[in-house]
């Protein structure tokens, strides 16, 4: 086991820079998801940590221990693909023992781990059979078989879930979390899905355009994302981004305008963005802290069974709001009053997209 | 009239029936005829004659066939396998070496034989060479009856050059089919280069490994261009015996002898690589 350091790291590609000086700190054991869009350089940072890529500069420590310019056989990973790589001309047993026979372990060691990790994901009876005779979850199980049966210092995982259907991907999710659990081992698993990294994750790096935008746990990077790129991106359906101006202590957003019970200092004139998460919009019921009281009208309302996606217009901007119930006046048309926490409202620089502190309150 | 289905599926393959007919079975039936029949009578007159006749060559130029057969075939494939698994990474320059080495595919055997010719013969490109780089005093014979071993090398070289192209094509496109995954995957689980290749790529790319060597052993022993032009019957070679049976003995039924011993050794040799490299398990995934 142990912790992953990247520092400095840039990769340059011909002419494009797809990772642009990335700065991590992996801690031992715990579950890293990379996050973000395709193209933002999750997974090339990830063949940075197997060495299947080189850095353009940068250094990569395992514990204390510069890796940087090791190939990936002296590196003690393993990795999960997400074509799963399983090979076709072995059985699964034999896909299984490979990382065991290639370290030159004793046959009966060899016997006994493959049916400790077979156990382990619940392949045991498929042992004697050829990956064309599996289904794509039972490939992806005997991928992960393989990555375990060798106690890896680092388990790098490459959108192991993206190929499997919808059902089974939400049942592996916590299965894998679990598993690292078991195991122990540091972990470092690259997606372009929020609602996965957030279930898996001890702490999410989030990228885009290779760069690392904010690095935090699940709860820190929804409840307090660095930037709009990070409010963006976490959560489902998409924060409320709107774009507004300060002018003499009153917020206005096209179309209408929104006063704060305690204005924060560091909120000074000028064009912001102001962002508000859609399950924090309550349609009717008023809350006890300080808030916010806006009129608006039910442009659409989505029916999810368990919840409501609501459209409200306000002035001329439309607000997204998620509610587990609707009161009963409410429908297409009908006038409403919403209202919004104050600490729930985020701020951000229109030009930077950067996160402004507020000095009044913290949470 | 309508056609009922299976009347249509006979109107669908009789193409290809006819054409079989035309072009296969009836050539080998004449040539069958030819061989072992002599005025009506079954007779084993040519076989006598092959085996019997101090005009005949054929002990000779059997052994030959097979000697240079044995010797250009793992040679070419060792080679093409090294340059497609050297061309398999991109780099500046790959493109100019790909075309390089595919160009003999477009040659002819008798165009690749004569270009040889002109580089090993003893005022050729070679002797030149040497000479004027001071290493020889005298150009080095490679051609004429004498010199046997030496006209064997001159086909090895002028074979190996001209049909490693063709199995070059089919390993590299056998090697691009590959999944890099899957190649990865034993990089990382700690391979070594030659344990990569020996326990993945190449059990991966047995199917390109067994077309090709059907193809190469099947003309292989058709040889006769270069032959033909480097040595003439000095080595003799089964294809060039026909030739030389039909066209200065006159001897028909020799020569359809000669075309049915090819297509037997072809045949068996076909049948030992499909059934040894058969790869089962590499139809569905990759």
């Amino acid at each position: 086991m142990a912790g992953v350091r990247l520092e400095g790291i840039v990769k340059r590609f011909g002419r494009t820079t797809a990772l642009k000086g990335i700065n991590l700190e992996i801690r031992d054991g715990e579950i890293m998801v990379l996050l973000g869009p395709s193209g933002c350089g999750k997974t090339t940072t990830l063949r940075i940590i197997a060495g299947l890529e080189k850095p353009t500069e940068g250094r990569v420590f395992f514990d204390d221990r510069e890796v940087t310019n090791l190939p990936p056989k002296d590196r003690n990973i393993s990795m999960v693909f997400q074509s799963y790589a399983v090979w076709p001309h072995m059985k699964v047993y034999d896909n299984i023992a490979f990382p065991l026979k290639i370290k030159k372990v004793r046959d009966e060691e060899i016997r006994r781990r493959v049916k400790w990790a077979a156990e382990l994901l619940q392949i045991e009876e498929l042992l004697d059979r050829y990956p064309h005779q599996l289904s794509g979850g039972q490939r992806q199980r005997v991928a992960v078989a393989r990555a375990i049966v060798v106690e890896p210092e680092v388990l790098l995982m490459d959108e192991p879930l993206s190929n499997l259907d919808a059902l089974l991907r939400v049942k592996m999710r916590s299965e894998i979390k679990k598993l690292q659990r078991k195991v122990g081992v540091t972990m470092v698993y690259v997606t372009h899905d929020q609602t996965e990294a957030m279930v898996i994750a001890d702490r999410i790096a989030v990228m885009s355009e290779g760069q690392i935008m904010q690095v935090g746990s699940p709860q820190e990077v929804y409840d307090d994302p660095a930037n709009t790129f990070v409010a963006g991106f976490i959560g489902s359906p998409q924060m409320n981004l709107i774009k507004a101006r300060v002018v003499d202590g009153v917020i206005e957003i096209p179309g209408y305008e929104i006063k704060l019970s305690n204005q924060p200092s560091t909120l000074t004139g000028g064009n912001i963005v102001i962002g508000v998460r859609p399950e924090k919009i309550q349609i009717g019921d008023k809350p006890s802290g300080p808030h916010v009281e806006m009129e608006g009208i039910i442009d659409f309302i989505e029916n999810l069974g368990a919840d409501y996606i609501v459209h409200v217009k306000v002035g001329d901007t439309i607000l997204v709001a998620k509610t587990t119930s609707l009161p009963e006046h409410v429908n297409i048309g009908t006038r409403t009053k919403i209202y919004i926490e104050e600490k729930h409202i985020h701020f951000f620089d229109s030009k930077t997209g950067t996160k402004i502190k507020l000095n009044t309150t913290k949470k | 009239m309508r056609l009922t289905p299976k009347h249509k599926a006979f109107l669908l393959i009789a193409p290809a029936f006819i054409y079989m007919g035309f072009f296969i079975a009836y050539p080998l039936s004449e040539a069958i005829y030819l061989s072992f029949f002599e005025e009506g009578a079954l007779s084993l007159a040519n076989i006598r004659y092959l085996v019997g006749s101090p005009l005949s060559k054929f002990t000779e130029a059997f052994r030959y066939t097979l000697t240079i057969t044995a010797i250009v075939i793992p040679i070419e494939t060792a080679l093409a396998l090294l340059i497609a698994l050297f061309l398999y990474n991109s780099f500046k320059g790959r493109d100019l070496i790909l075309y390089m080495v595919i160009i003999p595919l477009t040659i002819s055997d008798v165009a690749a034989g004569l270009i040889w010719y002109s580089i090993l013969t003893s005022n050729g490109f070679m002797n030149n060479l040497l000479i004027s780089l001071g290493l020889i005093d005298q150009p080095i014979q490679v051609f004429g009856s004498e010199f046997k071993v030496r006209m064997l090398l001159a086909i090895v070289v002028t074979e190996v050059w001209r049909s490693m192209a063709i199995v070059f094509v089919i390993l590299f496109a056998g090697l691009q089919l590959l999944s890099r995954d899957l190649i990865e995957a034993a990089e990382v689980f700690g391979a070594s280069w030659m344990q990569k290749l020996t326990k993945i790529i190449l059990p991966m790319l047995k199917p390109s490994l067994q077309s090709a060597l059907i193809i190469r052993t099947l003309f292989a022993f058709q040889i006769f261009g270069v032959v033909w032009i480097l040595a003439g019957r000095n080595i003799p070679v089964l294809a060039g015996e026909a030739y030389y049976e039909l066209t200065e003995l006159r001897h028909e039924g020799v020569a359809a002898l000669y075309a049915l011993i090819i297509a037997a050794i072809s045949l068996s040799f076909g049948f030992i690589y499909i059934r040894t490299l058969r790869a089962r398990h590499l139809e569905v995934t990759l």
